[in-house]
């Protein structure tokens, strides 16, 4: 008995401490001992331990604001020498007489965000899972500016990091796809205009850095810059900076402050000084420039050094291959000469500004001498799109659709070669190939066209690809197994129609897009979109074409022979495509 | 002088013997008045059968759901003094129930403490009543006379459930809303289920109305409900003669007699048990005087046994709620669903099974289950019956041979269900994907 009477002493003992335990935590909270160190620091022997909490009033809420329980002298000059808590918050206003923030009036959450009921530094900070507004240290509260002061333009002192992600939003061309209200107005990708008040930083930083990190198919390129951790923390920044819930309005914004106008450049006269700016996102007369074409496309200097993203294909012959007239089109809305494009349509350029950037990129002068092999103008010409080793993945070609072509592929190259020649001439309508015919000589084009066939067949034991001519009207039916005399009309698109939808769209989808179920298996290259207008009206595509892609499939490539489809079933289906396609009259 | 102390004591005598009635002597007299006249502890009987406080008899799992509740009850007054079952927007925007999680948090004097001490014993007692259920069955103390308890002890633990459930939305932060969520939107599966949903939720989806109900049925209908079926629980362990024993007990080892306290004067209740005639009135044959030498007078072994597991309780539960923080999330946000979204981890089970198939998954496996638990004894004398296997019932025995197959059946349930807890608490990630442990997964499960 008596063993219980002492197992029940002990767990009583112990239970005392651990009660006590709870007790001396609450009585000693973090923030009593913050205070203590602090007092203790500047000397005061008489103060009271008190939670200093102040209400913030905002035209929509009222702020309960208790950071300053710990962060004890954010606005004591004298503690300035304290490190975190207790020390004093550095200058906002660098160079100001007095500082016009006041913490004792407008606390901390207000710029820095955090949980402003929240005594515990993990909590008050906001760094558990779900809360919505995380602390923004440092440098990055700048993006809480724009919730008093108007930061559309202009130059608010203190808040250069804002200043320079909203220049730099317009030099990385992040304009050109994504909309904040009063700097841009595009579709092509999420609206920015809310993306501070729907985002937390670390977020957008994600979203740049890894864009789809979040969203599996996001179509958003990763830039060349996103490892430079300093432009991508301006950006989000800024980016953070943009709230639809303003704690002022414009009319009731801090004194003396103003909304400024934005200031972006203004180009009247083309020139190709104005397209370079344009071009490479660099100031125009002392204003930021609305370009950063740079940011996806590279160019070819002169002496041959190729710089810029690698995104979008090199620029350096575009003018001299499709013209200016081409290109201006292309800026304006490259949808309408390659349908599935992801470049932004910068329907907002100007015609000036379109001009310089066609005048600009018309200095483009790069040319390889005489005497060059075929290996050496594929490598400097074709490579950044078909790959090192002809394989069509060449750095840029992630972004592009259709994928360019793989030669790796010998079948493809033994059944196609005799249309190469035609293809670099002439370029393929619909996709990223330009015309060659006015940068290589016939000559050039031969050799490159033997490079290309050698490289791929060489160790290759051949493939002749069977001989399917389109049948005339009126021809006997390939698979008439009864008998019974059939002979081909002309294609009926309503057959046609229903046809592909039994045959077809499992890879060309429904739409005959080219994005059925089964594409998303697909690596390279993926179903033609078949209602590619420029693609299927070009020369090159003809009926026969078709016929024998169809018929024969096509070589080398995942589309597969399809001779259990009768001649007229197959010309139905052509005549359904070529309806898809018709070009209005 | 000498006569005014003589009068003080007098006075003090008549005031301590209007309280208690009785002195703390060593004579078997005085140990029955201390057990039957006393409210409390006049629940367990004056004289107990010494196998009663051995460890390994109940392991305390019963004793210990209990002072869980009743600490539960203690702390969730105190909350109750400061909680607001609103989802009105305070002052600064943020749901007024959980701006109050905020406040127990921060500023609230041992606030912090208390919704621990809350949220610790509310997941401990729903373990505590599966571990009690499993005794009970190992040790065949569900049969012989006792199988309605068992059914209202069912009953306790379904009701442990839903309380620990209904609480669980009160914080209204994200873990809250999107925990109930996937709960509800499990019993959506269930015939008739949309309709109980609806009642419950009094909206067609986890909202303000949701909030006060369940609010209503974690501090108001809920507990006295199950005041009330905890109290018949006692009360027929108490009127089927204690804890389920073997009907021959002679041959096991006891806690000598010394162990229980020195009695003296004790030949009144050396021959007989004090009670005959309640024992008289249940069961089929007298076995008066038959297990005298087994009866010890419960006053003070018992009770002293009893305060230690409620000590050491608190001591634990103090320990932890010390050292962990209850989770409490962002504020709780219809728009944004956590990924993934987990009910509390006594749902996890249920809620892998629903990620394989909704109606079988979510309602025929664990109805069956559940059903079946519950009248599981009642399965057994129907078996025995018409099957004619006399079967030797041997309660308060663990693991009895001629329990075998039973025994294994319910673990196996057990270790089912344990099983599928494990993998939908630690095991699944994002879109309920199978992830590693150590993988860092937010959003739900605790």
């Amino acid at each position: 008995m008596i063993k219980d009477y002492r197992v029940l002493l002990a767990l009583s003992f112990v239970g005392f401490i651990f009660f006590g335990m709870a007790l001396m935590k609450e009585m000693n909270p973090a923030f009593a001992k913050h205070q203590k160190a602090y007092y203790n620091e500047l000397g005061v022997d008489d103060f009271t331990i008190e939670i200093k909490q102040v209400n913030v009033k905002t035209p929509g809420a009222i702020l309960v604001d208790r950071c300053q329980s710990c962060h004890v002298g954010a606005s004591n000059p004298d503690a300035a020498g304290l490190a975190l808590p207790l020390g004093t918050h550095p200058a906002i206003v660098p160079g100001a007489e007095k500082d016009p923030h006041d913490f004792g009036k407008i606390g901390c959450v207000i710029c820095h965000d955090g949980n402003g009921r929240a005594l515990k530094e993990h909590d008050a900070h906001g760094e558990y899972h779900g809360w919505p507004l995380p602390l923004l240290a440092g440098k990055t509260a700048q993006a809480s500016c724009n919730r008093c002061h108007a930061m559309e333009g202009g130059h608010l002192a203190g808040a250069e990091e804002y200043e320079k992600g909203r220049d730099l939003f317009l030099q990385k061309a992040c304009w050109g796809c994504h909309t904040i209200a009063g700097i841009s107005s595009t579709s092509q990708a999420p609206e920015l205009t809310d993306a501070g008040g729907k985002y937390i930083y670390d977020y957008l930083v994600e979203s740049i850095v890894e864009p789809s990190a979040n969203v599996d198919n996001s179509k958003m390129p990763q830039f060349d810059w996103v490892h430079d951790e300093e432009t991508v923390a301006a950006l989000a920044t800024y980016l953070k900076g943009q709230q639809k819930d303003r704690l002022r309005s414009e009319a009731s914004a801090p004194i003396g402050y103003t909304k400024p106008p934005v200031e972006i450049a203004r180009i009247v006269t083309p020139s190709i000084v104005a397209g370079r700016s344009l071009f490479a996102g660099v100031d125009y007369e002392g204003s930021t420039a609305r370009g950063g074409c740079i940011n996806c496309h590279a160019f070819r200097t002169t002496e041959g050094d190729l710089s810029g993203g690698s995104i979008g294909p090199e620029l350096t012959y575009s003018v001299r291959s499709r013209g200016r007239d081409y290109v201006k089109d292309h800026v304006r809305n490259a949808k309408l000469h390659v349908a599935d494009s992801i470049m932004p349509s910068f329907k907002d350029y100007s015609d000036a500004e379109l001009e310089s950037i066609a005048l600009y990129l018309e200095t483009f002068d790069f040319k390889l001498g005489p005497n060059t092999t075929g290996q050496q103008l594929y490598t400097t010409y074709c490579q950044s799109c078909h790959g090192e080793d002809l394989n069509g993945r060449g750095k840029v070609s992630a972004m592009l659709d259709p994928l360019p072509r793989d030669f790796s592929r010998y079948q493809f190259v033994a059944s196609y070669q005799n249309r190469f020649k035609g293809s670099i001439e002439e370029g393929v309508k619909g996709t990223a190939m330009p015309a060659w015919k006015d940068i290589l000589s016939s000559t050039e084009i031969d050799s490159l066209v033997e490079f290309i066939k050698t490289s791929s067949l060489k160790d290759s034991g051949g493939f002749t690809r069977a001989a399917a001519p389109l049948p005339p009207l009126g021809a006997a039916e390939r698979l008439d197994y009864k008998g019974k005399g059939l002979v081909l009309e002309a294609g009926d698109p309503e057959k046609g129609y229903d046809a592909f939808q039994r045959f077809c769209t499992s890879c060309h989808g429904k739409l005959a897009n080219g994005k059925g179920p089964n594409a998303y298996a697909l690596v390279h290259p993926l179903p033609r979109n078949l209602i590619n207008k420029e693609f299927l009206n070009q020369a090159s595509v003809s009926d026969e074409r078709l016929f024998q892609s169809i018929l024969l499939g096509v070589a080398g490539t995942p589309m597969p022979a399809h001779d259990h489809l009768k001649d007229q079933t197959i010309l139905d289906l052509i005549a359904f495509i070529r309806s898809n396609t018709e070009e209005s009259k | 002088m000498k006569e005014l102390i003589a009068q003080a004591k007098g006075f003090g005598t008549k005031v301590y013997y209007s309280i208690f009635r009785h002195n703390f002597d060593n004579t078997g007299l005085t140990k029955s008045k201390i057990m039957f006249s006393n409210v409390f502890l006049h629940i367990q009987p004056v004289k107990i059968h010494k196998r009663s406080v051995k460890f390994k008899t109940t392991m305390g799992l019963g004793l210990i759901t209990f002072y869980l509740f009743v600490i539960l009850t203690l702390t969730g007054i105190l909350l109750m003094f400061h909680y607001v079952p609103s989802t009105a927007l305070g002052p600064d925007g943020l749901p007024d129930a959980y701006s109050r999680m905020l406040n127990l948090r921060s500023n609230v004097f041992w606030g912090g403490f208390m919704r621990n001490m809350h949220r610790w014993a509310a997941h401990g007692m729903v373990a505590f009543v599966a571990l009690h259920m499993l005794r009970v069955y190992l040790s065949g103390a569900h049969r012989g006379g006792r199988e309605f308890n068992w059914v209202i002890g069912c009953i306790l633990g379904l009701l442990t459930v839903f309380l620990s459930y209904t609480g669980y939305l009160l914080p209204w932060d994200q873990l809250a809303f999107w925990g109930v969520k996937v709960g509800t939107e499990i019993a959506k599966i269930a015939p008739g289920g949309a309709i109980i949903r609806g009642i419950l939720l009094g909206d067609v989806d986890v909202g303000s109305e949701a909030l006060i109900r369940f609010y209503v049925l974690h501090v108001a209908v809920l507990p006295a409900v199950m005041g009330m079926l905890i109290s018949i629980h006692f009360f027929r362990i108490r009127k089927d003669g204690g804890l389920a024993r073997p009907a021959d007990t002679s041959k096991e080892k006891q806690i000598p007699d010394e162990e229980f306290g020195e009695v003296k004067n004790a030949s009144v209740f050396k021959s007989a048990r004090s009670y005959q005639l309640v024992e008289i009135v249940k069961g089929k044959e007298p076995k008066v005087n038959e297990e005298v030498d087994q009866m010890m007078f419960a006053w003070p072994k018992l009770i002293i046994r009893e305060v230690i597991v409620f000590v050491a309780l608190l001591a634990f539960l103090s320990l932890i709620s010390v050292l962990f923080d209850a989770p409490l999330e962002g504020p709780a946000d219809p728009n944004h669903p956590t990924n993934p979204s987990k009910a509390p981890w006594y749902f996890l089970g249920l809620q892998e099974l629903v990620s394989y198939h909704g109606f079988i998954g979510g309602i025929v496996i664990p109805g069956i289950l559940a059903g079946g638990t519950m009248v599981l004894p009642y399965i057994e004398i129907f078996l025995e019956s018409f099957n004619k296997t006399y079967r030797k019932n041997i309660p308060g025995v663990w693991f009895a041979r001629e329990r075998n197959i039973e025994n294994a059946l319910f673990i196996g349930m057990y270790i089912f269900m344990l099983v599928l807890v494990i993998i939908g608490v630690y095991f699944r990630g994002e879109n309920w994907a199978i992830v590693y442990p150590w993988a860092h997964v937010s959003g739900g499960g605790h």
